[in-house]
Protein backbone atom coordinates (compact mmCIF):
# COMPACT_ATOMS: atom_id res chain seq x y z
CA UNK A 1 0.00 0.00 0.00
CA UNK A 2 1.11 3.49 -0.86
CA UNK A 3 0.52 6.34 0.61
CA UNK A 4 -0.85 8.43 -2.39
CA UNK A 5 -3.06 11.70 -2.53
CA UNK A 6 -6.40 9.32 -2.45
CA UNK A 7 -5.82 7.38 0.12
CA UNK A 8 -4.50 10.32 2.32
CA UNK A 9 -7.52 12.10 1.18
CA UNK A 10 -9.61 9.33 2.35
CA UNK A 11 -8.60 9.37 5.94
CA UNK A 12 -11.70 8.69 8.40
CA UNK A 13 -13.21 11.82 8.78
CA UNK A 14 -14.98 12.57 12.42
CA UNK A 15 -18.72 11.89 12.94
CA UNK A 16 -21.46 14.30 13.05
CA UNK A 17 -21.89 13.73 16.38
CA UNK A 18 -17.85 14.91 17.19
CA UNK A 19 -18.57 17.99 15.20
CA UNK A 20 -22.10 18.54 17.57
CA UNK A 21 -20.39 18.17 20.13
CA UNK A 22 -17.25 20.80 20.15
CA UNK A 23 -19.75 23.06 19.06
CA UNK A 24 -21.87 22.66 22.16
CA UNK A 25 -18.86 22.79 24.37
CA UNK A 26 -17.77 25.81 23.02
CA UNK A 27 -20.77 27.77 23.14
CA UNK A 28 -21.35 26.46 26.53
CA UNK A 29 -17.83 28.07 27.04
CA UNK A 30 -18.83 30.92 25.35
CA UNK A 31 -21.55 31.70 27.75
CA UNK A 32 -19.95 30.94 30.90
CA UNK A 33 -17.16 33.56 30.46
CA UNK A 34 -20.02 35.67 29.23
CA UNK A 35 -21.58 35.50 32.94
CA UNK A 36 -18.02 35.44 34.48
CA UNK A 37 -16.87 38.67 32.02
CA UNK A 38 -20.52 40.66 33.47
CA UNK A 39 -19.96 39.85 36.99
CA UNK A 40 -16.73 41.00 36.78
CA UNK A 41 -18.21 44.05 35.18
CA UNK A 42 -20.64 45.18 37.72
CA UNK A 43 -18.36 44.04 40.67
CA UNK A 44 -15.67 46.76 39.12
CA UNK A 45 -18.26 49.21 38.57
CA UNK A 46 -18.93 49.05 42.50
CA UNK A 47 -15.66 48.84 43.08
CA UNK A 48 -14.97 52.14 41.50
CA UNK A 49 -18.23 53.56 42.83
CA UNK A 50 -17.18 52.95 46.69
CA UNK A 51 -13.85 53.87 45.44
CA UNK A 52 -14.93 57.33 43.50
CA UNK A 53 -16.93 58.21 46.98
CA UNK A 54 -14.77 57.28 49.29
CA UNK A 55 -12.46 59.18 47.59
CA UNK A 56 -14.69 62.23 47.53
CA UNK A 57 -15.36 62.06 51.27
CA UNK A 58 -11.86 62.14 51.46
CA UNK A 59 -11.16 64.72 49.38
CA UNK A 60 -14.28 67.16 51.18
CA UNK A 61 -12.66 66.91 54.48
CA UNK A 62 -9.43 67.92 53.11
CA UNK A 63 -11.17 71.04 51.93
CA UNK A 64 -13.28 71.81 55.23
CA UNK A 65 -11.22 72.92 58.11
CA UNK A 66 -11.13 70.44 60.83
CA UNK A 67 -13.46 72.96 63.31
CA UNK A 68 -16.92 71.97 62.23
CA UNK A 69 -18.95 72.26 59.31
CA UNK A 70 -19.02 75.38 57.56
CA UNK A 71 -20.89 78.48 58.95
CA UNK A 72 -23.83 79.23 56.97
CA UNK A 73 -24.06 82.78 58.90
CA UNK A 74 -22.21 84.81 61.06
CA UNK A 75 -23.01 86.59 63.86
CA UNK A 76 -22.50 90.06 64.26
CA UNK A 77 -19.66 90.69 66.48
CA UNK A 78 -20.19 91.26 70.50
CA UNK A 79 -19.30 94.93 71.54
CA UNK A 80 -16.25 94.35 73.67
CA UNK A 81 -17.55 93.78 77.56
CA UNK A 82 -16.61 97.04 79.54
CA UNK A 83 -16.82 96.78 82.83
CA UNK A 84 -18.65 99.76 83.81
CA UNK A 85 -17.67 102.11 86.44
CA UNK A 86 -19.65 101.98 89.36
CA UNK A 87 -22.30 104.82 89.15
CA UNK A 88 -21.91 107.26 92.34
CA UNK A 89 -25.21 108.41 93.61
CA UNK A 90 -24.58 110.46 96.44
CA UNK A 91 -25.55 113.49 96.37
CA UNK A 92 -22.85 116.06 96.72
CA UNK A 93 -21.99 117.25 99.83
CA UNK A 94 -22.65 121.43 100.00
CA UNK A 95 -19.38 122.28 100.26
CA UNK A 96 -18.98 123.96 104.14
CA UNK A 97 -16.90 127.08 104.59
CA UNK A 98 -14.15 126.47 106.23
CA UNK A 99 -15.41 128.21 110.03
CA UNK A 100 -12.52 128.54 112.39
CA UNK A 101 -13.50 127.06 115.04
CA UNK A 102 -11.76 129.62 117.27
CA UNK A 103 -12.34 133.38 116.54
CA UNK A 104 -10.61 135.32 118.38
CA UNK A 105 -9.86 138.55 118.14
CA UNK A 106 -6.79 140.28 120.40
CA UNK A 107 -8.81 142.10 123.35
CA UNK A 108 -12.17 140.14 122.66
CA UNK A 109 -13.64 137.37 124.40
CA UNK A 110 -12.98 134.06 122.86
CA UNK A 111 -16.10 133.14 121.16
CA UNK A 112 -16.30 129.46 120.32
CA UNK A 113 -19.85 128.93 117.55
CA UNK A 114 -20.98 125.60 117.48
CA UNK A 115 -22.79 124.82 114.26
CA UNK A 116 -25.40 121.99 114.32
CA UNK A 117 -27.03 120.26 112.00
CA UNK A 118 -30.23 122.13 111.78
CA UNK A 119 -28.40 125.48 109.93
CA UNK A 120 -30.98 127.26 111.99
CA UNK A 121 -29.33 126.62 115.20
CA UNK A 122 -25.92 127.56 116.17
CA UNK A 123 -25.09 127.35 119.35
CA UNK A 124 -22.52 130.44 120.44
CA UNK A 125 -19.74 129.78 123.59
CA UNK A 126 -18.16 132.68 124.61
CA UNK A 127 -15.50 131.81 126.76
CA UNK A 128 -14.56 134.64 128.98
CA UNK B 1 -50.33 53.37 -7.44
CA UNK B 2 -46.87 51.28 -8.46
CA UNK B 3 -46.60 47.86 -6.64
CA UNK B 4 -42.89 47.87 -4.66
CA UNK B 5 -41.26 44.94 -5.26
CA UNK B 6 -40.13 43.72 -1.98
CA UNK B 7 -36.34 43.50 -1.21
CA UNK B 8 -35.40 40.64 0.35
CA UNK B 9 -32.44 40.84 2.50
CA UNK B 10 -30.22 37.91 1.50
CA UNK B 11 -27.87 37.19 4.37
CA UNK B 12 -24.29 36.85 2.80
CA UNK B 13 -20.63 35.48 4.54
CA UNK B 14 -20.19 38.65 5.66
CA UNK B 15 -22.66 39.47 7.57
CA UNK B 16 -22.48 36.22 9.96
CA UNK B 17 -19.14 38.11 10.38
CA UNK B 18 -20.48 41.08 11.51
CA UNK B 19 -22.88 39.84 13.40
CA UNK B 20 -20.68 37.40 15.21
CA UNK B 21 -18.66 40.47 15.65
CA UNK B 22 -21.46 42.10 17.50
CA UNK B 23 -22.00 39.28 20.23
CA UNK B 24 -24.84 37.30 18.19
CA UNK B 25 -24.27 33.23 19.41
CA UNK B 26 -26.25 32.17 16.40
CA UNK B 27 -24.00 34.01 14.08
CA UNK B 28 -21.28 32.48 15.54
CA UNK B 29 -22.52 29.76 15.99
CA UNK B 30 -23.30 29.59 12.07
CA UNK B 31 -19.43 30.82 11.66
CA UNK B 32 -18.28 27.59 13.50
CA UNK B 33 -20.33 25.53 11.15
CA UNK B 34 -18.31 27.02 8.32
CA UNK B 35 -15.12 26.02 9.40
CA UNK B 36 -15.52 22.95 12.02
CA UNK B 37 -14.71 20.30 9.35
CA UNK B 38 -11.56 21.94 8.56
CA UNK B 39 -10.30 22.69 12.29
CA UNK B 40 -11.72 19.56 13.41
CA UNK B 41 -10.12 17.59 10.96
CA UNK B 42 -6.90 19.03 10.55
CA UNK B 43 -6.70 18.70 14.51
CA UNK B 44 -7.70 14.52 13.91
CA UNK B 45 -4.67 14.42 11.47
CA UNK B 46 -2.02 16.09 13.21
CA UNK B 47 -3.08 14.78 16.92
CA UNK B 48 -4.45 11.34 15.87
CA UNK B 49 -7.07 10.77 18.46
CA UNK B 50 -10.58 12.14 18.43
CA UNK B 51 -10.78 13.33 22.17
CA UNK B 52 -7.26 15.46 21.77
CA UNK B 53 -8.78 16.73 18.46
CA UNK B 54 -11.48 18.27 19.45
CA UNK B 55 -10.15 19.93 22.55
CA UNK B 56 -8.13 21.59 20.35
CA UNK B 57 -10.81 22.45 18.18
CA UNK B 58 -12.74 23.87 21.17
CA UNK B 59 -9.38 25.92 22.36
CA UNK B 60 -9.43 27.05 18.71
CA UNK B 61 -12.85 28.56 18.32
CA UNK B 62 -12.33 29.98 21.48
CA UNK B 63 -9.57 31.75 20.16
CA UNK B 64 -11.76 32.71 17.21
CA UNK B 65 -14.27 34.28 19.30
CA UNK B 66 -11.94 36.24 21.13
CA UNK B 67 -10.64 37.82 17.87
CA UNK B 68 -13.41 38.32 15.66
CA UNK B 69 -12.38 42.22 16.19
CA UNK B 70 -9.29 41.58 13.80
CA UNK B 71 -10.94 40.22 10.59
CA UNK B 72 -11.21 42.72 7.98
CA UNK B 73 -13.71 40.08 5.72
CA UNK B 74 -14.40 36.22 6.10
CA UNK B 75 -11.33 35.22 3.93
CA UNK B 76 -9.18 36.08 6.36
CA UNK B 77 -10.25 33.70 8.78
CA UNK B 78 -9.36 30.14 6.79
CA UNK B 79 -5.59 30.56 7.31
CA UNK B 80 -6.06 32.49 10.61
CA UNK B 81 -7.24 29.26 11.62
CA UNK B 82 -4.91 27.11 10.24
CA UNK B 83 -2.63 28.79 11.60
CA UNK B 84 -3.84 28.46 15.11
CA UNK B 85 -4.80 25.16 14.68
CA UNK B 86 -1.22 23.94 14.28
CA UNK B 87 -0.44 26.11 17.09
CA UNK B 88 -2.44 25.02 19.48
CA UNK B 89 -2.62 20.94 18.35
CA UNK B 90 1.74 21.88 18.78
CA UNK B 91 0.84 22.90 22.25
CA UNK B 92 -1.01 20.00 23.47
CA UNK B 93 0.80 17.61 21.89
CA UNK B 94 3.76 18.66 23.79
CA UNK B 95 1.42 19.24 26.92
CA UNK B 96 0.20 16.00 26.55
CA UNK B 97 3.25 14.08 25.77
CA UNK B 98 2.63 13.22 22.05
CA UNK B 99 4.46 15.41 19.93
CA UNK B 100 5.40 12.43 17.86
CA UNK B 101 4.53 8.73 18.55
CA UNK B 102 7.57 6.12 18.97
CA UNK B 103 7.23 3.07 16.23
CA UNK B 104 6.77 0.10 18.23
CA UNK B 105 10.35 -1.80 17.26
CA UNK B 106 8.06 -4.71 16.96
CA UNK B 107 6.71 -3.38 13.77
CA UNK B 108 10.41 -4.03 12.18
CA UNK B 109 10.35 -7.64 13.26
CA UNK B 110 7.13 -8.54 12.11
CA UNK B 111 7.27 -9.74 8.40
CA UNK B 112 4.65 -10.56 6.67
CA UNK B 113 2.86 -11.74 3.42
CA UNK B 114 -0.76 -11.06 3.62
CA UNK B 115 -0.76 -7.59 2.88
CA UNK B 116 -3.56 -7.80 0.34
CA UNK B 117 -5.88 -9.30 3.11
CA UNK B 118 -6.19 -5.63 4.44
CA UNK B 119 -8.97 -3.99 3.71
CA UNK B 120 -9.78 -0.92 2.76
CA UNK B 121 -10.78 0.27 5.43
CA UNK B 122 -8.07 -1.12 7.49
CA UNK B 123 -5.80 0.89 5.46
CA UNK B 124 -7.09 3.95 6.11
CA UNK B 125 -6.91 3.63 9.89
CA UNK B 126 -3.17 2.07 9.00
CA UNK B 127 -2.65 5.73 7.35
CA UNK B 128 -3.87 7.40 10.06
CA UNK B 129 -2.03 5.36 12.87
CA UNK B 130 1.12 6.17 9.86
CA UNK B 131 0.46 9.66 10.42
CA UNK B 132 0.92 9.82 14.27
CA UNK B 133 4.89 8.44 13.89
CA UNK B 134 5.94 11.34 11.70
CA UNK B 135 8.05 14.38 13.10
CA UNK B 136 5.75 16.95 14.08
CA UNK B 137 7.07 19.42 11.01
CA UNK B 138 7.13 16.76 8.41
CA UNK B 139 3.48 16.12 9.54
CA UNK B 140 2.18 19.07 9.73
CA UNK B 141 3.22 20.12 5.99
CA UNK B 142 1.98 16.46 5.13
CA UNK B 143 -1.61 17.30 6.38
CA UNK B 144 -2.12 20.86 4.99
CA UNK B 145 -0.09 20.49 1.56
CA UNK B 146 -1.28 16.55 1.00
CA UNK B 147 -4.71 16.46 2.85
CA UNK B 148 -6.10 19.71 2.92
CA UNK B 149 -4.80 20.44 -0.39
CA UNK B 150 -3.16 24.22 0.41
CA UNK B 151 -1.00 24.93 -2.09
CA UNK B 152 2.80 25.56 -1.18
CA UNK B 153 2.71 29.15 -0.66
CA UNK B 154 -0.26 28.78 1.80
CA UNK B 155 1.58 26.35 3.80
CA UNK B 156 4.58 27.86 3.87
CA UNK B 157 2.84 30.70 5.61
CA UNK B 158 1.03 28.95 7.85
CA UNK B 159 3.54 27.56 9.23
CA UNK B 160 6.15 29.96 9.46
CA UNK B 161 8.81 28.94 7.06
CA UNK B 162 9.73 29.03 3.28
CA UNK B 163 8.13 27.09 0.28
CA UNK B 164 11.36 24.82 -0.52
CA UNK B 165 11.19 23.64 2.97
CA UNK B 166 7.92 23.02 2.88
CA UNK B 167 8.37 21.23 0.01
CA UNK B 168 11.47 19.22 1.48
CA UNK B 169 8.67 18.17 4.37
CA UNK B 170 6.55 16.95 2.16
CA UNK B 171 8.55 14.81 -0.43
CA UNK B 172 10.97 13.60 3.36
CA UNK B 173 7.47 13.18 5.06
CA UNK B 174 6.01 11.43 2.01
CA UNK B 175 8.84 8.67 1.96
CA UNK B 176 8.74 8.39 5.37
CA UNK B 177 5.37 7.92 5.82
CA UNK B 178 5.46 4.91 3.21
CA UNK B 179 7.65 3.52 5.12
CA UNK B 180 6.10 3.41 8.60
CA UNK B 181 2.91 1.52 6.68
CA UNK B 182 4.75 -0.40 5.29
CA UNK B 183 6.12 -1.41 8.68
CA UNK B 184 2.54 -1.05 10.20
CA UNK B 185 1.00 -3.59 7.78
CA UNK B 186 3.83 -6.08 8.56
CA UNK B 187 2.97 -5.68 12.03
CA UNK B 188 -0.50 -6.43 11.53
CA UNK B 189 -0.47 -9.47 9.23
Amino acid sequence: MMPDEFSLRDLPEPTEASYEAVRGRVMVEIRRQKRVRSTARMVAAVAAAVLLAVAGLLALQQRTPMTGPPMLARAPEAPAFVVPAKAVHTRPKPKRRPIPLLAHAPGQPLVVRMQTDDPNVVILWMVD
Amino acid sequence: MTNCPSIVAVEGPADVLARARRGEETAFEELMRMHERQVLRTALRLLGRIEDAQDAAQEVFLRLYRKLSIFGSLSEVRPWLYRVTVNVCHDLARKRGRLAAELPASAVLVAGSQEEQINLGQRRELLAEALTYLPEKERAAIVLREIEGLDTAEVAEILGSTPATVRSQVSTGRARLREIVTRLERRRT
